[in-house]
């Protein structure tokens, strides 16, 4: 297996789901973002995305807060300074894949 | 993956805009501008006394309400209900209270101190008696206005302002070649630009509304 590869097989599994992947890339341009705007983006169903944002949520990826906006519930999602790094971590090795990569 | 990630990623840049909402509130400002210079224009008078400063207040606090308080407000109750609430980043440390409001309160305040100095000391400037229609041609103040709508539309990849931006441009070249300078100009100039921005700000809102339909509330579980 080249080097090339070898830096692939050592990404970050919890980020590199691809689901996961556009939620903290959403989370990573914003400060937050509500639970409506990342079903809507990411295209997944409530239980499917409930589900992401706890695993996000345990590896202190993501923090999440509910709230209310007048009478209506709000779940406000933004990303923590781990998760942050993680992503950027992600973001530079796949680049760096790809660059590598190239014909 | 990578590319998705990037089209994603602009789209959020993109979701400000998305329903309309800057355009009406831009075209809400060029409204104001254009009975403050059709005021200015039925009454000469008006233009040279100390009123314009207290004009000049107006503007400004009914232009920060209309860009800043404004969309805001319209976007809790029609966009974020629909397609959700994101909150940006501020660019930068954070501003402390303190210093917005030396900012709310200063700039207008020194504006209307800068234009009550130009005032009393008239006198002394020697370009007083040159046609000042030439520095206020509503046409070159156009063909600015379509620069920076221009430069928003490449910065946040709408073509809707560049649209907006090319029509402007036609504007202000029949404006600077055939129409009338001074005041009465740039009425015409802001309320053409504020019919454009109201058309484009009404199309895309109600495309939104007509691809987003209201959430429907849902019953609850047995």
């Amino acid at each position: 297996m080249s080097s090339d590869l070898r830096s692939l097989a050592d990404v970050n599994r919890l980020v590199h789901e691809p689901s996961r992947t556009i939620i903290m890339a959403i989370l990573a341009t914003v400060e937050s973002a509500d639970f409506l705007y990342l079903q809507r983006e990411t295209g997944l169903t409530k239980g499917n995305l409930s589900v992401h944002l706890s695993k996000l949520e345990e590896a202190d990826y993501v923090s999440i807060e509910k709230t209310y906006r007048g009478k209506t519930p709000l779940t406000l999602c933004c990303l923590t300074e781990k998760g942050r790094n993680a992503f950027e971590a992600y973001r530079k090795q796949l680049t760096q894949f790809v660059e590598n990569t190239k014909e | 993956m990578y590319n998705k990630i990037q089209e994603t990623q602009n789209r959020l840049i993109r979701y400000d805009y998305v329903d309309g909402t800057p355009d009406l509130a831009f075209g809400g400002l060029c409204l104001l501008m254009t009975i403050i210079y059709a005021l200015f224009a039925a009454f000469p008078g008006l233009s040279n006394s100390t009123f314009s400063a207290i004009i000049v207040w107006v503007v400004f606090c009914g232009g920060c309400f209309l860009i800043g308080w404004l969309p805001q407000r319209l976007k809790e109750r029609v966009t974020y209900p629909r397609t959700g609430y994101v909150a940006y980043k501020r660019q930068g440390r954070p501003i402390k209270s303190w210093a917005r409001w030396t900012i709310r309160v200063g700039m207008p305040l020194l504006t209307v101190i800068l234009l009550a100095l130009i005032f009393l000391n008239r006198s002394k400037f020697p370009a007083q008696s040159q046609d000042t229609n030439f520095y206020l041609n509503p046409g070159i103040a156009g063909l600015l206005f379509s620069g920076i709508l221009a430069a928003m539309g490449w910065k946040i990849a709408l073509s809707r302002y560049y649209l907006v931006a090319a029509i402007t441009i036609l504007i202000s070249i029949v404006l600077l070649f055939s129409g009338p300078g001074g005041n009465l100009g740039l009425a015409v100039l802001s309320g053409a630009m504020c019919l454009v921005l109201f058309a484009s700000g009404g199309i895309t809102l109600w495309r939104y509304l007509r691809q987003n339909p209201a959430p429907r509330e849902e019953p609850d579980e047995q």
